[in-house]
């Protein structure tokens, strides 16, 4: 009796055991909080949300890239000497070793790789279930050029990342040649051009436009001195139904952005946990008379203060100098505050909390595309209908046209017109390289600039993890 | 003499003659008095026997090959060739000698050695008329021994020898059995028969020989042992009145050592077992509560702990396998024992006050400082100093000057403002155990209270822990543990840098300037902000007082087991363990005058671990040929780990009135996170040993886990170990002074599986955009999946040996072991154009060394006895590898080199104070030219590259955070009822960078100063000490570079961690109260601290992580308790 009842005991505690052992996936436990790549990128809403991953990270770059494309150029000066590293941008000193380099490689590069991760899901993603494929598609291939299209203006010859890559795979990835890069930019932002919608609404507001790669396209094209294919591409832009606000100051209304001149932004508001831009405490004099008076909370960096050379470009009537550069403000008992620097208005809007702004990052505007197109026009030799074009903007800003000039004045009116009108939105530093007046131009005025710096030196970090010349190589100078 | 030549006698037979020797001395004994030397009865040795109509000859014979039992038969009327049947399973001896005499009448005397000797009880069976017993009692030298306690066995009838070592007891029936105690000694049971007089000699209780420890799944006879093991049992935990059962190991043991970095009531100490075993991950060790691996035992109470012990060597924690690397911590609670029901009261109270505060200046002292500080500021600058100090270019504050010439007369000394005189701790713990011969019971309840030195700081803790352990039938056994406990943690900030809107009070009461009241005219809290000649901060004193900063706990432990017994061999236990704990924290900060913030700001946060264990082992034990014994252990292991929280905060709320989130209109952010992990092992362990003389113990664990890359699912766990008892052999037997002599080797794998959940895997985080002006929601691969991520794998090779002297009243051990640890997780950096700058890979690899050493020696015994431990504990770590490039890997004031320790400082050394103009004409200058440069009155540093220049380039090692040796010794007195502990507890060689020294020494004087400061260089004429540079109000010459060795500090100390005396009443007045025992005593923990240390606790480490040892931020200091209780059963 008693043995059969052990032995039914036993019988019973193993299969109490197997009945625990048997569940076979218990070590493979998916992540609860942070899900798995691998269970995504499957539906529709899988890849609306993967392509704002894309968004979000140029959003998070666009905050310090204005210190390559502006800071770096003739326009304004770093002033504040408690941060050395951006001063060094700006007065052509920065190490190999530098943070800012190597954090912009790296966020613009992951920018990239969210763009490819993308891509390469919507390739063996169900249609029926990815209803707005190709617009994702088209989206992500736009970043994705935007991307390149900073970096090979900032470094030059890099590589070329067109899909993920393991990190084995990195290490033999050499750079392409500049060319080449472009080659692949146009083809992403032809692709764009084809299939992103003129207009979106609602929630979708703010994502890229036809307009914004027929604008980028466009730019890629002057760049690479293409006019005719720049004048084709910027004529499409041109009927596309942007216009020009009548009043200057409503461009940087911060309120209302999204305007009849907006093309394309890069967006920011405040107060949604880390969402807001910092522009409007970067370009601010380290006054706290200043801050009260607009309203902006917390620390100020002066890190872009317009120089005195660029101010005197002005005529006084310009109805953009005041919010372009001013030295100071009228105080609410009429005196006038006389601040430590001279500043940009265009960044100005009240902060509730430090670095969390609703201003946002303008990419493109109808005014930089009428004055491409004028720039495209000229160089096609149609300067009579280039003038036409940048009169568009010398009137609105209320100052008096041009007649007559010849291609060369022209020319040299339309690189003036884009400093006065686009002024610390990043465009200047590119416009000077674009045009190849960039050590020419920056020597003069006594910057000690080096023929080679037209290209920012490669991340120290970047060439020593590779560390294969034939891989990756530092610019020369560096 | 005599007595000696007796014992060698008594142990030598060979088994197989014990008859044919009994004889012989049985009619020894008759000759001679019984003087027999007896041995504690160990409790703990546990036999398991099954014989069917056998005679009690064998199976005796079997117990002597099963145990380290000898028989002596006493008398030849008992007759031992009757046949009997016994079944037992893990019994203790006497159970089975029941069994087997169950119809003769018989007693036994378990004697030294393990010897028992079986007696007929008077043959006509009846208790013969009562008389007297007289007799002297001696210790083992023959020396009289006084006060020993002699009681008639279950009667309370006893008395105390007197000086001479004579006692008698009057009417003493036939057939009584007497029993001798005395603190320190084995307590001994005499049958006495017909006797009238019965001498007899005490015997120490030798330390640790019989003990059996926890091995992890499993016992063994500390005997047996082949790895390395140290334990600490009840007996010694009860002198210490400690919160947490991790402070009853501070200096008690070799290799071990528990850092009290915190004073906070219910802080945890930290745990380091032989060195660091990581660079990046976690170093503590693996926490096992009755065979349930968990990870906080801050639920256990110590009184309900039986023993601790605590695994170090590889061939011991590699049968924890993943889990091995940084050491296992064994907690055996408490259960019942069969008949003794036994009802058990310790309470206590006490007064903590703080050991030390650090010496600041006073408001004239740091006003005169800050006014220097300005002088030479604007020295510096060119500036013009002449006329009213408060038109400088650099102006003096007229507050400064007010002080100054006595018109501002505050002087608060914040640090007696935030710290109390004194503080009250109490405990009260009340337990039952015992039961019947089929089942034990352990039932406990406790309730322990420890009030802060800082105000609102305090920990309360109620516990209950009942224990079941029941024999159903005679091959099952059954039982559980259940063990809820409740804790309420009244929180206080203090480690930190304490500047602006923080609110660590120390930190904020150190910089803060003595000549700022506390209070303001309205009998407000002072609003610190904006003080002329103060930097900002918090008032330190406002913080405990307004903020609200909670944490309740409920834990809930608890364990159901059952036991198999398949044949007498075989065994099989099944066991759950499960864990559930549960935390709420409360944060409120109300709107007021003394903090910056204007809004009241409040959070609500909650977490949860729920683990669940279940375990099923396989026991085989066996002697083959009566020479080979084997036992082996297989077992399946599963355990789970699911972890969740959520937090909401505010700061919404209309007013200070309500603190909870619903009073607020808005919750401004609130999230929750989930994680989980799983564990599955195969377990298997073989111990042979041969005529326990010759030792093998080999393990092997296979352990998968949720944590472990895809394609690295499964690891293995091998380890092996052999001794030699050299004692066991013939050749030892004549060198009669040394009673044990073991040698030990052991190799064994083991890993750290601390890596964090679901590192592998390639996973999204959550990002927004701005779409359509508002959020858009957004996801991004976050990190690169990484199949053959892995454990962190220790490989350990250990030798021991062991010596025992003089019938161990000298017990010696040593251990020599070097550890690689490799694998070590490193971030790696990787091409960014992957979209990652960095991914995690088993690349670095650590070195540790050491030596480890332990005397337990009994010094004096007799009336007085006085036994000694002390252990000392020697490391060497070097880190061998990091990463592909082997790049240094730096972490604020630390670097982590190959060649040298995890984590050294790094920075700058200085030299002294550059005294004079042509002194600073010698010395390298800092940022020469610049408005920094090097000037007489700063500090030298020294020029690592002699290039003149003090740059980033002159940075190097600056110390060592790393002590050179730790030890502890522990001395243990009794006299009569009288008992007396002190155990010290020290740290020699490792430096501190104190890291509140950046604020309080760094010459601005805007915060205030430590008073060493005090020293500084004024002129040439008025130069200081030499070592404290000028007060700068705008500091030049690196004398605040981050980080400088002006900061660092020698670490090592000497404590005396516990005074404890206590004392026993007699047993006759005991017994007249109708109790078993009464202790009273008083104890002292931490009452003294030698160090040259200047901060609040050299015992520091702010933070865990091995890349950032030895920094001080101030945190709560240790406190000195002094406390008085009782101890009382009945």
């Amino acid at each position: 009796m008693i043995a059969m009842k052990k032995i039914k005991f036993i019988i019973s505690v193993l299969i109490v055991l197997l009945g625990i052992s048997c569940s076979e996936n218990f070590l493979e436990l998916e992540p609860k909080s942070n899900p798995d790549v691998n269970s995504l990128y499957e539906t529709d809403t899988d890849f609306k949300l993967a392509v704002n991953g894309i968004y979000s990270e140029v959003q998070e770059y666009y905050r310090t890239f204005w210190r390559f494309s502006e800071l770096r150029a003739d326009n304004g000066d770093h002033l504040w000497t408690g941060y050395e590293t951006v001063q060094r941008v700006d007065q052509f000193r920065m190490l190999t070793t530098d943070d800012i380099l190597s954090s912009a490689w790296v966020d613009m590069y992951n920018a990239v790789f969210r763009s490819n991760m993308v891509l390469e899901k919507l390739e063996t993603a169900d249609p029926e279930l990815v209803s707005n494929l190709n617009r994702y598609k088209a989206e992500a291939m736009f970043l994705r050029a935007l991307n390149y299209f900073n970096i090979v203006r900032v470094w030059g010859e890099v590589p070329l990342a067109l899909n993920t890559l393991a990190p084995a795979e990195a290490l033999e990835l050499p750079q392409s040649d500049v060319n080449t890069i472009y080659e692949k930019i146009i083809e992403d932002l032809t692709f764009a051009r084809q299939n992103l919608p003129v207009s979106y609404s609602g929630d979708n507001l703010g994502r890229a436009t036809k307009g914004a790669a027929v604008a980028i396209l466009g730019k890629v094209y002057l760049t690479l001195q293409e006019y005719q294919l720049a004048e084709n591409v910027i004529a499409e832009a041109m009927g596309m139904g942007y216009s020009l606000l009548p009043d200057y100051n409503d461009v940087f209304d911060h309120f209302n952005e999204h305007h009849a001149e907006y093309i394309f932004d890069i967006e920011y508001e405040p107060d949604l946990g880390g969402e807001g831009s910092n522009f409007a405490n970067e370009f601010i004099p380290n006054n706290p008379e200043f801050r009260e008076h607009f309203g902006i909370i917390g620390d100020s960096r002066e890190t872009m203060s317009p120089t005195d050379e660029f101010i005197g470009l002005f005529l006084p009537e310009d109805e953009r100098l005041p919010i372009s550069a001013a030295k100071g403000f009228m105080q609410g008992d009429g005196s006038f505050f006389t601040t430590n620097h001279s500043f940009t208005l265009k960044y100005i809007a009240s902060v509730s909390s430090n670095f969390d702004s609703r201003v946002n990052w303008k990419v493109t505007r109808f005014a930089d595309v009428i004055l491409m197109y004028a720039e495209a026009l000229n160089e096609n030799d149609k300067t009579e209908q280039a003038i036409t074009e940048l009169n568009k903007i010398r009137t609105r800003a209320d100052v008096p046209t041009y007649s007559g000039l010849s291609q060369t004045e022209t020319r040299d009116a339309i690189a003036k017109e884009r400093r006065l009108e686009l002024a610390f939105e990043g465009h200047r530093w590119f416009d000077l390289l674009r045009t190849g007046k960039a050590f020419e131009v920056m020597s003069a005025k006594g910057y000690d600039m080096e023929s080679y710096q037209t290209v920012f030196a490669k991340p120290q970090r970047e060439i020593d993890v590779v560390n294969d010349p034939s891989i990756l190589s530092q610019n020369s100078g560096y | 003499m005599k007595k000696k030549l007796k014992q060698e006698v008594l142990v030598s037979p060979p088994l197989k003659k014990i008859l044919v020797i009994m004889r012989l001395v049985s009619i020894l004994i008759l000759v001679f008095t019984v003087h027999v030397s007896a041995s504690v009865y160990s409790q703990q040795t546990k036999l398991s026997l099954n014989f069917e109509d056998v005679t009690i000859r064998e199976v005796l014979n079997q117990i002597e090959k099963q145990s380290n039992y000898k028989f002596l038969l006493q008398n030849e009327l008992l007759d031992i060739d009757k046949k009997v049947s016994v079944s037992a399973n893990q019994r203790s001896i006497d159970f089975i000698l029941d069994e087997i005499f169950s119809d003769q009448r018989v007693d036994y005397v378990v004697t030294d050695r393990n010897l028992i000797i079986i007696r007929p009880v008077s043959i006509d069976g009846q208790a013969q008329q009562a008389g007297q017993v007289t007799g002297q009692v001696t210790d083992s030298s023959g020396a009289p021994l006084p006060g020993v306690t002699v009681v008639v066995k279950n009667t309370t009838r006893g008395t105390v020898t007197d000086s001479n070592g004579n006692y008698l007891i009057k009417e003493v029936p036939a057939g009584a059995t007497l029993v001798f105690s005395f603190v320190g000694m084995k307590r001994q049971e005499i049958l006495v028969g017909n006797q009238s007089s019965i001498n007899l000699a005490m015997v120490e209780d030798a330390i640790g020989i019989d003990e059996v420890v926890a091995v992890g799944y499993g016992t063994m006879k500390k005997n047996d042992l082949t790895g390395s093991i140290s334990s600490v049992g009840s007996d010694e935990m009860q002198n210490l009145n400690i919160t947490r059962a991790e402070q009853a190991l501070v200096g008690k043991m070799p290799g071990v050592q528990v850092k009290q970095v915190s004073g906070e009531p219910g802080a945890s100490p930290q745990i380091l077992i032989r060195g660091i075993n990581s660079i990046d991950k976690s170093t503590s060790p693996l926490f096992v509560v009755d065979g349930h691996p968990i990870g906080d035992i801050n639920m256990i109470n110590p009184n309900d702990i039986e023993r601790m012990d605590i695994l170090k060597d590889a061939s011991a924690t590699a049968i924890y396998g993943s889990r091995g690397t940084n050491g296992v911590v064994l907690i055996t609670t408490k259960h019942g024992t069969k008949g003794k029901n036994i009802i058990n009261l310790n309470a206590y109270a006490g007064v903590q006050t703080v050991s030390k505060t650090i010496d600041m200046m006073n408001s004239r002292e740091i006003a005169q400082f800050q006014y220097d500080s300005f002088v030479n500021r604007n020295l510096d600058e060119g500036n013009d100093i002449s006329g009213d100090p408060t038109t400088w270019r650099r102006a003096v504050p007229q507050l400064i000057l007010d002080v100054l010439n006595g018109t501002h007369t505050v002087d608060t000394d914040w640090q007696d403002e935030v710290l109390q005189s004194s503080a009250l701790v109490q405990s009260y713990h009340l337990s039952s155990a015992g039961g019947s011969e089929k089942s034990k019971y352990y039932i406990s309840g406790e309730y322990y209270s420890q009030d802060g030195i800082i105000e609102h700081s305090g920990f309360e803790r109620y516990s209950v822990r009942v224990s079941l352990d029941s024999e159903v039938n005679d091959w099952i056994k059954l039982g559980g543990t259940v063990n809820p406990t409740y804790t309420y943690r009244d929180d206080v900030q203090t480690s930190g840098g304490g500047e602006n809107t923080s609110t660590d009070i120390l930190s904020n009461a150190l910089i803060a300037q003595p000549f700022v009241p506390v209070y303001n005219e309205e009998g407000e809290f002072t609003n610190m902000y904006g003080w002329d000649g103060a930097v900002n901060n918090t008032n330190p004193v406002a913080i405990p007082h307004l903020i609200t900063d909670n944490e309740q706990a409920t834990k809930i432990l608890g364990n159901l087991y059952t036991e198999i017994l398949f044949t007498k061999e075989l065994t099989f236990k099944a066991l759950l363990g499960y864990s559930i704990l549960n935390f709420r924290n409360k944060f409120f900060r109300p709107e007021d005058n003394a903090f910056q913030q204007g809004v009241p700001y409040g959070s609500s946060s909650s977490h949860q671990t729920l683990n669940w264990l279940n375990t099923y082992t396989l026991n085989y034990t066996k002697t083959f040929n009566e020479k080979h014994n084997l036992n082996v252990l297989l077992g399946y292991d599963v355990q789970k780990d699911q972890y969740e929280d959520n937090f909401l905060e505010s700061d919404n709320y209309p007013n200070n009135l309500v603190q909870t989130l619903n009073a607020a209109s808005e919750i401004d952010a609130g999230s929750s996170f989930e994680q989980e992990w799983t564990l599955l092992s195969y377990l298997g362990r073989i111990n042979y040993n041969y005529q326990e003389k010759y030792y093998l113990t080999t393990s092997l664990r296979r352990d998968g886990s949720s944590r472990f890359g895809s394609d690295k699912k499964w690891g293995w766990f091998p380890s092996a170990a052999l001794a030699w008892r050299v004692t066991g052999e013939e050749f030892m037997q004549d060198l009669s002074s040394v009673s044990n002599l073991k040698l030990r080797i052991s190799y064994g794998l083991t890993g750290n599986n601390n890596i964090g959940d679901y590192l592998y895997v390639p996973t999204v985080d959550y990002n927004n955009y701005i779409l359509g002006n508002g959020l858009a929601a957004g996801y991004h691969p976050n990190r690169i999946a990484n199949p053959l991520l892995h454990w962190e794998q220790q490989e350990e090779v250990n030798f021991g040996v062991d010596l025992g002297l003089f019938n161990n009243r000298l017990i010696f051990s040593s251990d020599y072991f070097v550890k690689k640890n490799k694998d070590l997780l490193l971030n790696v950096q990787i091409p960014a154009i992957t979209g990652f700058s960095n991914t995690t890979t088993n690349i670095g690899t650590v070195r540790n060394k050491g030596w480890e050493f332990v005397v337990n020696s009994h010094n004096i015994r007799g009336q007085l006895n006085w036994t000694t431990n002390f252990n000392i504990s020697f490391y060497r770590n070097e880190v061998l590898e990091l990463g592909p490039e082997g790049d240094d890997i730096m972490a604020g004031a630390h670097i982590t080199r190959i060649g040298e320790p995890v984590g050294m400082f790094y920075g700058w050394i200085n030299e002294g104070v550059i005294m004079n103009q042509q002194e600073l004409q010698e010395a390298p200058i800092y940022n020469p030219g610049g408005s920094s440069e090097t000037r007489v009155g700063d500090l030298r540093f020294k020029d690592m590259n002699d290039d003149g220049v003090i740059d980033n380039d002159d940075r190097t090692i600056m110390g060592n955070p790393h002590p050179d040796f730790i030890y502890g010794m522990t001395n243990n007195f009794t006299y009569k009822g009288f008992d007396l502990e002190i155990g010290l507890q020290g740290i020699y060689g490792n430096d501190i960078l104190h890291g509140m020294r950046s604020r309080i020494t760094n010459t601005r004087g805007r915060r205030n100063q430590m008073a060493i400061m005090n020293d500084y260089w004024k002129s040439e004429e008025n130069p200081g000490n030499g070592k404290i540079p000028r007060a700068n109000n705008n500091p030049t010459g690196n004398n605040r570079g981050s980080y400088i060795d002006f900061w660092l500090e020698d670490g090592s100390f000497l404590r005396v961690s516990n005074i404890s005396f206590g004392y026993n009443l007699p047993q006759d007045l005991v017994a007249k109260m109708h109790l078993q025992k009464l202790r009273v005593y008083v104890t002292a923990m931490n009452p003294f601290t030698f160090t040259k240390y200047n901060g609040y606790n050299p015992d520091v480490n702010d933070s865990t992580s091995p890349l950032t040892p030895g920094e001080d931020w101030n945190n709560y200091p240790l406190l000195r308790t002094v406390s008085f209780g009782i101890n009382l059963s009945l």
